[in-house]
């Protein structure tokens, strides 16, 4: 729909389409004639637009026409609109526009302003050493805080409009230079097919982009910290980031990603070897360690080495309940404190932390409902499962179904039931690359940075198994 | 989605390490002490006799490789004899398949049963085992492919902590005099044993669903060589530790670990060994069992392996449910009177291939 040339007619469409309260209709002279600036009152810098809009107009002498006018205001991100229907689009995403009687034509001048938080450390990713920044929900800033660290020309950065209703933005970043052609259009492709009525956070994207969409593990990579973006941007992977999210998305998405932290590139390669073996072996315990308990309680009583097996007869005597359900009862317990101890108001924390370590624990041991061991085995699984934050989901299901497991066919059950999810896993790709990779497929060449790393300056070519284009990543590599 | 091609297609790494990974662990279990029982301290020899035959059989694999330009062989076989010859063939290596993987089976089940004291039905403990082999049957090879590469961790580090802990009972003095004994013996207990062998067989089914590279004899041959070496070294660990008793000790990886030193002063560790190889032991029972459901795909023209697979499965749930403890009378009546069936298939089918003349180029037509 065009714009007419009378500006009432205009003010009277655009009201019509516009009725929100916080849609404000500003009207004033410019020289001669008639304007109307209509923008969102609370996301408009209202500064902005009286230092680099009004103040130039109220000096302006000529007869105006809005071609002239648009050259005459501050603002680089002023353009040019010939329809209604981009019209209101623009005023709904945040611009200003402004229109003057006897033209049909309008500008939209980009004046957005969010109050957002400041930047802050990211309570999920804490480091000892290394940068601390974390993204906010502010996606400029955000943008801001990868450009200061990734000069390149070769960084790009493509804006996206996701959800009928939010128009939230989404940006893809990558290197054009190093990341695959095939993954960035691929990502592209599938964010525009988004059909979505709103984005509130980049999970909404993660879980519509990914090939699989029921999964019992995550398929994207996701961090809350800028020099980790950076790092896998210049590895090849590609970025994303929602405007309303702290959280970046990056593809493809390898499982071994969650068990490198940001930290170990920062210190001693050797000490960042024995955390990650550590948090390998945290994780089998967290996962495995309550139904192995169980099964040899249950079927495997001779594995049991004697004098623990003596421990385990004399904590277990006069408990009603079966192994397999005391365990079950315990994880259920300690769920639950999770769960709570997550929503609860800090200032009733440690109320929940005296309620469920002495209340729970100590009086459900006293009281002879459960045994000690099963009590300290799910504590240690549960503590296990933290040392990788981003498992904390998909593991903690599988936990459960381990303990079904263990309770009902034993140990070798549970080698079954890895099996199967080994095969499960090995099959899981997403944009062409397995998550198990470089294990399953081997690719020996990325063994560098995988459950144990060399030296940073060793690792001269980025991981092939996301497919780089340019896979040499220092100067010094010959081959 | 990956489509059929490319869900069956297999790199020669992988190739290489199925041998690797799955050839040793189906034969640490009870051949040390059946061959034993055979032949004493030369059980080696029948071992390496029926390795020394395995890899002959490679070698013609490799050669069809070759001369007929890296097709499949129902390909091979339509082109040259028909259609019907071909899924004669196929039928047949799907019933072989399907009793190679009956051996691997009850053995496990038997070794679950005494190794971990397994108390439970066995019925509910194995049939499981049914349901990961029908998943990964429709999973395509490039899977099974990606299992080796995960595997070969796995059974390496399974093997040297078994080798690790046997270190403090092998006296290597057990396995003397090599010569100076009649010849026949190896011989007998390499037939009467052959149902444990020809896994090389499988590489006459992976032909057309991997690209060649340089130096492949060398890699297939050389990893199938250091696979039989393994086997060949520790039966000599095997019968070095027990001497003329060893025939009595069955399911090898068990005995070889639990009078080690180590177990002795602290905790049973060799159950790290042993759980560690019981997961490359899973994939090595699936690997014939997925073969005999391709086999019998195309055997009856079939689009897709759902079927077979769901057959092969259920007959083995069934045939595992009731052969439960009878593991040496299936034993031995397979080596009684399946024998010659494992020879025909394992051994003089391959020779036959041999003398196929070589193709002319065809046209337009998929080699698949």
């Amino acid at each position: 729909m065009k714009f007419n040339l009378q500006l009432k007619k205009n003010q009277e469409t655009l009201k019509e389409r516009l009725s929100s309260s916080d849609v404000v209709f500003f009207e004033f002279k410019i020289s001669n004639k008639n304007g109307l600036l209509i923008y969102d009152d609370p996301v408009t810098d209202k500064e902005g637009l009286g230092k680099l809009v009004v103040a130039p107009l109220s000096n302006y002498k000529k007869s105006p026409d809005i071609e002239s006018i648009c050259k005459h205001i501050f603002s680089p991100q002023a353009e040019v609109v010939y329809d209604v229907d981009t019209a209101v689009d623009s005023v709904v995403t945040g611009n200003c526009l402004l229109l003057i009687d006897g033209d049909d034509k309008a500008i939209k001048i980009d004046l957005l302003k969010y109050t957002s938080r400041g930047i802050t450390e990211p309570p999920t990713s804490a480091v000892v050493k290394g940068p601390r920044e974390g993204f906010t929900e502010n996606l400029k800033t955000n943008i801001g805080l990868i450009r200061r660290r990734i000069k390149a020309e070769s960084f790009t950065v493509e804006k996206i409009t996701v959800g009928k209703y939010s128009k939230t933005d989404v940006s893809v970043m990558y290197l054009n230079d190093v990341a695959d052609d095939n993954i960035v259009k691929t990502v592209i492709d599938r964010i525009n097919k988004i059909d979505i009525d709103g984005a509130p956070d980049s999970s909404y994207i993660a879980k519509s982009i990914v090939e699989h969409k029921v999964a019992l593990i995550k398929q994207v990579g996701n961090t809350e910290k800028p020099d980790i973006l950076m790092a896998k941007i210049l590895e090849g992977r590609v970025g994303i980031l929602v405007d309303g999210s702290p959280i970046a998305i990056t593809v493809p998405y390898l499982i071994i990603e969650d068990f490198q932290s940001s930290e170990d590139y920062f210190q001693n390669h050797y000490r960042a070897n024995m955390q990650r073996v550590l948090r390998f072996i945290s994780i089998v315990l967290a996962l495995m360690l309550p139904s192995s308990f169980v099964a040899a309680q249950l079927f495997h009583l001779q594995i049991i080495p004697l004098n623990f097996l003596l421990t385990i007869v004399n904590s277990i005597k006069g408990i009603p309940l079966s192994p397999s359900f005391e365990m079950f009862f315990t994880l259920l317990i300690f769920e639950i404190l999770n769960e709570a101890s997550v929503r609860m108001p800090k200032y009733v924390g440690m109320a929940l932390s005296v309620v469920g370590a002495l209340v729970l624990g100590d009086t459900a041991v006293r009281a002879g409902i459960v045994s000690t061991p099963t009590i300290m085995i799910m504590a240690l699984s549960g503590i296990c499962l933290y040392t990788v934050p981003e498992l904390v989901d998909s593991m903690s299901f599988l936990r459960l179904m381990y303990l079904i497991v263990a309770g009902s066919i034993g140990g070798y059950g549970m080698v079954l039931l890895t099996c199967f999810l080994f095969i499960y896993l090995v099959s899981l790709e997403n944009f062409n690359v397995p998550v198990m990779a470089p294990f399953a497929p081997m690719k020996a060449a990325d063994f560098k940075d995988t459950l144990l790393m060399t030296n940073l300056t060793s690792m001269k070519r980025r991981p092939l198994s996301i497919k780089p284009k340019n896979k040499v990543r220092m100067k010094n590599d010959e081959s | 989605m990956m489509s059929p091609n490319e869900q069956n297609k297999l790199k020669l790494r992988q190739i290489c390490f199925i041998f690797l990974a799955f050839m040793p662990v189906t034969k640490i279990s009870l051949l040390p002490s059946v061959l034993s029982g055979f032949c004493e301290e030369r059980l080696w020899v029948a071992a390496l006799l029926g390795f020394l035959l395995d890899i002959g059989v490679l070698f013609i694999a490799l050669h069809l490789y070759k001369k007929h330009d890296n097709c499949t062989l129902f390909y091979l076989l339509e082109n040259k004899f028909s259609k019907g010859a071909a899924k004669a063939v196929y039928f047949g290596y799907g019933v072989y398949f399907i009793l190679k993987a009956i051996v691997p089976i009850l053995e496990q089940q038997d070794y679950v049963h005494n190794t971990l004291y397994e108390i439970s039905p066995s019925a509910a403990v194995f049939v499981p085992l049914f349901i990961v082999s029908f998943y990964q049957s429709l999973k395509g090879l490039k899977i099974l492919g990606r299992c080796a590469d995960a595997c070969i961790w796995l059974t390496g580090l399974g093997l040297f902590l078994v080798f690790f802990l046997a270190f403090n009972i092998v006296d290597f003095t057990n396995i003397f005099p090599i010569v100076q004994k009649p010849t026949y013996k190896p011989v007998n207990a390499l037939f009467r044993s052959i149902i444990w062998f020809s896994d090389s067989v499988y590489f006459l089914l992976f032909l057309g669903h991997f690209e060649g590279e340089k130096k492949q004899t060398l890699k297939v041959v050389g990893s199938y060589g250091l696979a039989s070496f393994i086997v060949i070294f520790f039966m000599v660990v095997f019968y070095s530790a027990f001497g003329s008793i060893a025939k009595t000790r069955f399911f090898a990886t068990t005995e070889l670990t639990i009078y080690s030193l180590a177990i002795a002063n602290s905790a049973r560790f060799d159950y790290i060994a042993i759980i560690l190889l019981m997961f490359s032991q899973v994939f090595a029972i699936i690997l014939p069992v997925y073969l005999a459901t391709k086999c019998f795909e195309r055997a009856f023209g079939l689009k897709k392996a759902l079927i077979p697979a769901i057959i092969i499965n259920l007959l083995l749930a069934v045939f595992t449910v009731v052969f439960t403890e009878k593991l040496f009378t299936v034993l031995s009546f397979m080596s009684n009177y399946l024998s010659y069936v494992f020879i025909f298939f394992g051994y003089v089918i391959p020779f036959a291939l041999l003398f196929i003349p070589k193709e002319k180029k065809l046209e337009n037509t998929s080699k698949a």
